[in-house]
């Protein structure tokens, strides 16, 4: 029950070729886009371009890791993160007169308090999580704007932050040490613990999993949280490293998560997925995104390929979801 | 006849619409003029026919995330290529028809999960319209047609709110009293019933989602005529209002139930209310706050009002103790 069928196939030795590339394919992908990436475009393969390339996909694989959660418990997914993002980096900047922990213990901390609303309607009163999440984002957007005048930019006045945000350790930059940790601990959470377990029979089946006597309420509660959690850390970070905030920072983050999990291979109906597909997902989309970019490919490019790989790779999951049971 | 009688979620829109109505004809200044009736009606064309659309799609079930996007597209080729309304107008219908075709073959032909798909889609057809525009506003050779289509007709009301007005009549006349339109409804409900009973699913849910996208075209072909111009984020921020209207207009998120003219009473309601905040003066992110505010609220209470959520029992269990704890 803890753990993805599709990683845990019954004796490998007797694969079928559909089965292994339906366990396996997003590797696969990853590998292919990775090797076409550095064998056919120019300045792929540079130090630099690799350092762009995983800090841009850090502070969105820092948001997967909750956003995880939320989708194998079936709850299908949350539309706020921009607003819990945009929340985090805001006050993170803003309250640094007031000392770098006020500031940034008000940024993890009031961004979570919308993950707790989001938990109390969509995972408590089970309310559509779409409609849901688009309620409490609209509330809390309306908050920022009133509080920053209409989404006014504010600037970082504070050295140490700075010099945090754009730290190195280990020649990678800060965000994706922080990446890497968050998807160990939801590795370990959704693999190896009591709650992973729970998070799974509640996304399988939700009425067996209650039966069972399974919290599904507070699974899915405490998935929401996670999530809005680890959206105010991704805010912060990206707060840090560019200095400044806005409103509009992680406008159309809720999309990019979203797909990454999903071409990970994580079901919307809930039950399936698992940390490291996530991770491959967040990387392939992340690279993709980075090719077209040194194709100059143009931002409505960017968007029209986006929208066909959440397609492909739902449609080809399922495709061979179905050859399997055949 | 009895299935023209008015659902109870319909009557209390629409007793919320006339109360808040005549609230603001009381108690804001300059709203009781013509002019403000027409502003309201301005505000819904687009919004009414989308809701429409969405409200079809969530009756069997489904969501349609693409209808602002597919609206965006139907706006820009609108303006980019016709010289007429009428041109306008089938350019609209046949974006439409292609978003629509476009969501049912990945939902009941790959069988993907309708909010992907569509999500798959609005990203897509997104795409496409800045493609199209080149990321800028268009402007069109529309002057005349788009003034006449503001032209007030009768009293305060515009061709575009007539358009608007035909389109979510049809709709509602569509899946309300038809066969067709229970067995979208009995799909919504409970689609292994459905399918025991005979419905042919797919085909439904193909027509059910080209209906939703040929609204959201004509909204969109409607929308190009009346501005003579098109901006490639034209209703990349309609979802938010058009779900509150459909629920508001007592459509369930669930499926099987609800009514499009209930959606469209939604949609007055809200624009109401919009053209009341504005005369008052009131900012855009307040209004954003307040329309959220709604929206949240009336969630909270469907659930709590849905007897097999065990939410009311839960609710009312607390409320003797909330009362004890506080004396």
């Amino acid at each position: 029950m803890s753990v993805d069928k599709r990683v845990m196939l019954p004796t490998p030795g007797r694969l079928s070729v559909g089965r292994q590339l339906r366990a396996n394919g997003i590797f696969v992908a990853v590998t292919a886009v990775i090797l076409a990436g550095a064998l056919v475009v120019p300045n792929f393969g540079t130090l630099d371009n690799f350092s762009a390339v995983i800090r841009s996909v850090s502070f969105i694989g820092i948001i997967a890791v909750g956003m995880t959660f939320v989708v194998i418990a079936g709850a299908m997914v949350d539309l706020s993160i921009p607003t819990a993002v945009a929340g985090a980096a805001i006050l993170a900047i803003r309250l640094q007169d007031y000392g770098l922990p006020v500031a940034i213990g008000a940024a993890l901390l009031i961004p979570t308090l919308l993950g707790v609303v989001n938990g109390f309607v969509c995972g408590v009163l089970r309310v559509n999580p779409v409609v849901g999440t688009l309620a409490t984002t609209t509330v809390g957007g309306g908050l920022i704007l009133i509080g920053t005048n209409g989404g006014e930019f504010s600037y970082g006045s504070s050295d140490a932050f700075y010099r945090f945000g754009t730290h190195y350790v280990f020649g990678l930059p800060i965000s994706v040490w922080v990446m890497l940790a968050a998807f160990i601990v939801g590795h370990w959470l959704l693999a190896h613990t009591r709650y992973g377990a729970y998070v799974y029979a509640t996304g399988s089946n939700y009425a067996a999993a209650r039966a069972s006597g399974v919290p599904v309420r507070l699974t899915v509660f405490i998935a929401f949280v996670l999530t809005s959690l680890l959206a105010a850390i991704s805010g912060i970070l990206i707060a840090a490293y560019s200095n400044l905030a806005a409103f509009k920072v992680a406008d159309g983050y809720e999309f990019e998560v979203i797909s990454a999990v999903l071409i990970g291979g994580a079901s919307l109906l809930g039950g399936t997925g698992s940390m490291i597909r996530t991770l491959a997902g967040v990387i392939f989309a992340g690279v993709v995104t980075n090719i077209l970019i040194l194709f100059g490919a143009p931002f409505e490019a960017q968007l029209m390929v986006k929208g066909t790989i959440i397609i492909v790779a739902v449609a080809l999951d399922i495709w061979l979801a179905r050859r399997n049971s055949e | 006849m009895r299935h023209f009688k008015l659902r109870p979620e319909t009557l209390r829109i629409l007793c919320i619409l006339i109360f808040l109505y005549s609230l603001q004809l009381l108690f804001v200044p300059r709203f009781a003029t013509s002019a403000a009736l027409g502003n309201v009606l301005g505000r819904s064309t687009l919004e009414g026919m989308l809701a429409a659309g969405a409200t079809v799609a969530l009756l069997m079930g489904q969501i349609d995330l693409s209808i602002g996007s597919t609206a965006a597209l139907a706006t820009a080729l609108a303006v980019g290529m016709s010289r007429s309304i009428p041109e306008a107008l089938v350019i609209g219908a046949l974006v439409g028809v292609a978003a629509g075709l476009l969501n049912s073959v990945l939902v009941v032909v790959v069988r993907i999960n309708s909010f992907i798909a569509t999500l798959g889609t609005m990203i897509f057809l997104r795409g496409a319209t800045y493609l199209y525009t080149g990321g800028q506003s268009l402007t069109g050779e529309l002057l005349e047609q788009s003034l006449l289509m503001n032209l007030p007709l009768i009293g305060p009301i515009a061709p575009r709110v007539v358009i608007m007005l035909v389109v979510v009549l049809t709709l509602a006349l569509l899946v309300g009293p038809t066969r067709w339109g229970l067995e979208l409804k009995a799909i919504g409900g409970d689609q292994a019933a459905a399918r025991a009973a005979g419905v042919p699913i797919g085909r439904r849910v193909l027509l059910g989602f080209v209906l939703a996208g040929l609204a959201a075209g004509v909204a969109g072909g409607v929308q190009g005529v009346s501005l003579n111009g098109a901006t490639p984020y034209l209703g990349s921020s309609v979802l938010l209002p058009v779900l509150t209207a459909v629920v508001i207009g007592g459509t369930s998120l669930l499926g099987g139930k609800g009514s499009v003219i209930g959606s469209l009473l939604g949609v007055l309601t809200l624009s109401t209310l919009a053209v009341g905040l504005n005369l008052l003066r009131i900012e855009a992110p307040v209004q954003q706050l307040i329309i959220g505010s709604i929206l949240l609220t009336l969630i909270i209470l469907e659930r709590a009002q849905d007897p097999h959520s065990g939410t009311r029992r839960r609710v009312f269990q607390w409320l003797p103790q909330l009362r004890r704890a506080g004396r």
